[in-house]
């Protein structure tokens, strides 16, 4: 299958942070999501990947292509979506869409027209008087407008009521779905991606933690509770990391079937959702 | 075709949808030739990944209840009513094996297993 | 590019408006005045001038260069098209005065009225090229904020500059007496050529400038 983004050995030191030789792969037709904390390094990782930011080392493929000698022929492809809306507060969607359609080859403004009617987006009330959710979904219209065969999206959901969240999963995940688009798409609400993601790359203080299936993420790691103490001392190397309260542990834990073995009844197995993921990894590398 | 699929069961979901797939073929629900979904169009309308569909749908190929015909779709496998008859022997065989697992696990005996069998029959 | 420019008139709708008024205002004012030529200059430098800070000042003000960059555009053409909005709003001071002064001639309200001559338009265009080149290269570095002090600066030298040089020449101060003098013995051509020249030459250095500074910035 063919990699539509490649990112090798990332590396963009800052004076107070470091993103630290990041390497990740997504193909063609999946929803990946790109998960970590604030202040992980999604956001500069994207902005590396749209050459917004100079890497120090490292190399972005996209379509196969170096992102910076075929700057132009990629942007050409991708549609982006920001958090921050930094379109021109004083103009109405109809004059951005106007000054925006000549610059992309492949701009179809039959789908343009298609998706403002469809986001229910009023075409000449100025950007600065949409709400949030509207400027999120006119960002979205035009990144869809011109054939992009990738979406690159930095919290597009951050900001947004839960309705209008769950409208925009649904749009991204139809259109993914049904014309095999890429989705990258980096979030800090992780429940967004529990559902839909086909894989998911989790970064921590600019490193890397994993990148795979999210399916074999959840199914791999499993959420344990029981009575403190009970998790013997050679088994907590099975453990990501475990919690005490007064009344019982929780812990994230690999080796379902082992210790479902080992101490049968008397401890409850569940499935973790990327969250408990997210928290357990997080707490681990900050107490290592 | 209906599928459910819980969030927060043990089972992994793409087995749980190749379980309900196989079933509702060896019930009849789903007849040979029938064309399925694709992998993207059950993603979307169940909302999980891609890739957990075609896990599922691997592994009822791998098995040999439907095939995937590149460029035209996915289709349950047309069954001879032999090899129907054949599977659905099995899945009884299966679940027999588990029961006499489980009555042997409490020290049931042979005898009162075949008694609440009887039952349970007569119960129909 | 041209949709670069577009964004500009779309943006600036408003301004332009304002300008063109204040150029026809203007030229009803002093054009009693002998010299009805500096008024021309004067005003068309200050709109394009105004018109060209606040293109800057809304780009700034919306952070739209993080769009601008992840767009198909290059950064050349990013900085090309402030420059080129610059002539435009030159050429547009232009045809809003001649417009203006010959509408005021058909019915002869104000009498003596020149349009616009090519001496004037000239020591429009170095004047507007000169401030141009020194703003904008400052205004890629620093951003709309951290330049508007040298945008002041800019604004008042203008004025101060030309008077000053005016009164220097009336004044006889000798350096630009002879400055005068030899530029008097070349022909009008000649000359118009050298102000032209100057005025491209200071341009497309400060647009290297620009482009050179632009390129290594970091969004």
């Amino acid at each position: 299958m063919d990699k539509i983004l490649q990112v090798q050995n990332l590396t963009k030191n800052f004076r107070d942070f470091k993103l630290d030789n990041v390497s990740f792969s997504m193909e063609k037709g999946f929803i990946m999501g790109f998960i970590g904390p604030n202040g992980a390094g999604k956001s500069t990782t994207i902005k590396l990947i749209m050459n917004l930011l100079k890497k120090d080392a490292g190399q972005v493929l996209v379509f196969g292509l170096d992102n910076i000698r075929h700057e132009k022929e990629i942007k050409n492809r991708i549609g982006f979506v920001y958090d921050e809306n930094y379109y021109y507060e004083e103009l109405t969607p109809k004059e951005m869409g106007r000054i925006i359609a000549p610059l992309y080859k492949n701009w179809d403004d039959k789908a343009f027209s298609h998706y403002i009617r469809r986001f229910e987006l009023p075409l000449d009330r100025k950007i600065k008087d949409l709400s949030k959710g509207m400027k999120m979904k006119f960002s979205l219209a035009v990144a869809l407008s011109h054939n992009a065969e990738l979406l690159i999206m930095d919290e597009p959901t951050s900001g947004l009521d839960p309705i209008v969240r769950n409208e925009l999963l649904d749009i991204l995940t139809d259109i993914s779905r049904k014309e095999d688009k890429g989705v990258f798409f980096s979030t800090h609400i992780t429940s967004d991606l529990d559902k839909v993601a086909d894989c998911i790359t989790f970064i921590h203080e600019g490193r890397i933690i994993f990148s795979s299936a999210k399916d074999d993420i959840l199914e791999n790691y499993c959420l344990v509770k029981g009575a403190i103490g009970l998790i013997r001392d050679e088994d907590r190397g099975s453990f990501i990391g475990i919690k005490e309260n007064q009344f019982g542990f929780e812990g994230l834990a690999q080796d379902r079937k082992k210790l479902r073995r080992m101490y049968g009844e008397s401890i409850v197995i569940e499935k973790p959702t990327l969250e408990d993921i997210m928290l357990y990894f997080t707490r681990r590398n900050r107490n290592a | 075709m209906n599928i459910v699929i819980s969030n927060s069961s043990e089972e992994p979901i793409y087995e749980q949808i190749a379980r309900q797939i196989k079933n509702q073929i060896m019930k009849g629900d789903l007849k040979g030739g029938e064309l399925l979904p694709s992998i993207r169009v059950l993603a979307k309308e169940l909302q999980i990944s891609v890739i957990t569909t075609k896990r599922a749908y691997d592994e009822l190929e791998r098995d040999g209840y439907i095939e995937i015909v590149p460029g035209k779709g996915t289709f349950v496998s047309v069954q001879n009513k032999q090899l129907l008859r054949e599977m659905r022997y099995k899945m009884v065989e299966e679940k027999l094996a588990e029961a006499v697992d489980a009555a042997k696990s409490i020290g049931l005996e042979q005898e009162e297993l075949l008694n609440m069998l009887k039952i349970l029959y007569e119960e129909e | 590019m041209l949709s670069l420019m577009l964004k500009d008139i779309l943006l600036l709708k408003k301004t332009i408006v304002f300008s063109a008024l204040y150029l026809v205002v203007m030229l009803f004012v002093f054009a009693s005045l002998d010299n009805a030529a500096s008024v021309f200059i004067i005003c068309t430098v200050a709109i394009t001038y105004v018109l060209t800070v606040s293109g800057c000042a809304l780009d700034d003000k919306n952070k739209t260069d993080v769009i601008l960059n992840s767009l198909p555009l290059s950064r050349s053409v990013v900085v090309g098209a402030r420059y080129l909005m610059v002539l435009v709003y030159v050429m547009f001071g232009v045809v809003v005065y001649t417009l203006a002064t010959w509408i005021v001639g058909m019915l002869n309200l104000i009498p003596n009225l020149y349009p616009v001559n090519l001496e004037e338009f000239l020591g429009a265009f170095l004047s507007i090229s000169l401030l141009a080149s020194i703003y904008l290269p400052l205004y890629f570095k620093f951003g709309y904020i951290k330049s508007k002090i040298y945008h002041f600066i800019l604004f008042f030298g203008m004025f101060f500059g030309i008077s000053f040089l005016a009164s220097g020449i009336t004044s006889g101060n000798p350096t630009l007496l002879r400055i005068a003098a030899f530029l008097s013995e070349l022909s009008d051509g000649v000359i118009g050529t050298m102000i032209a020249g100057t005025a491209l030459v200071m341009l497309a250095v400060s647009y290297g400038i620009s482009l050179r500074i632009y390129r290594n910035r970091e969004f």
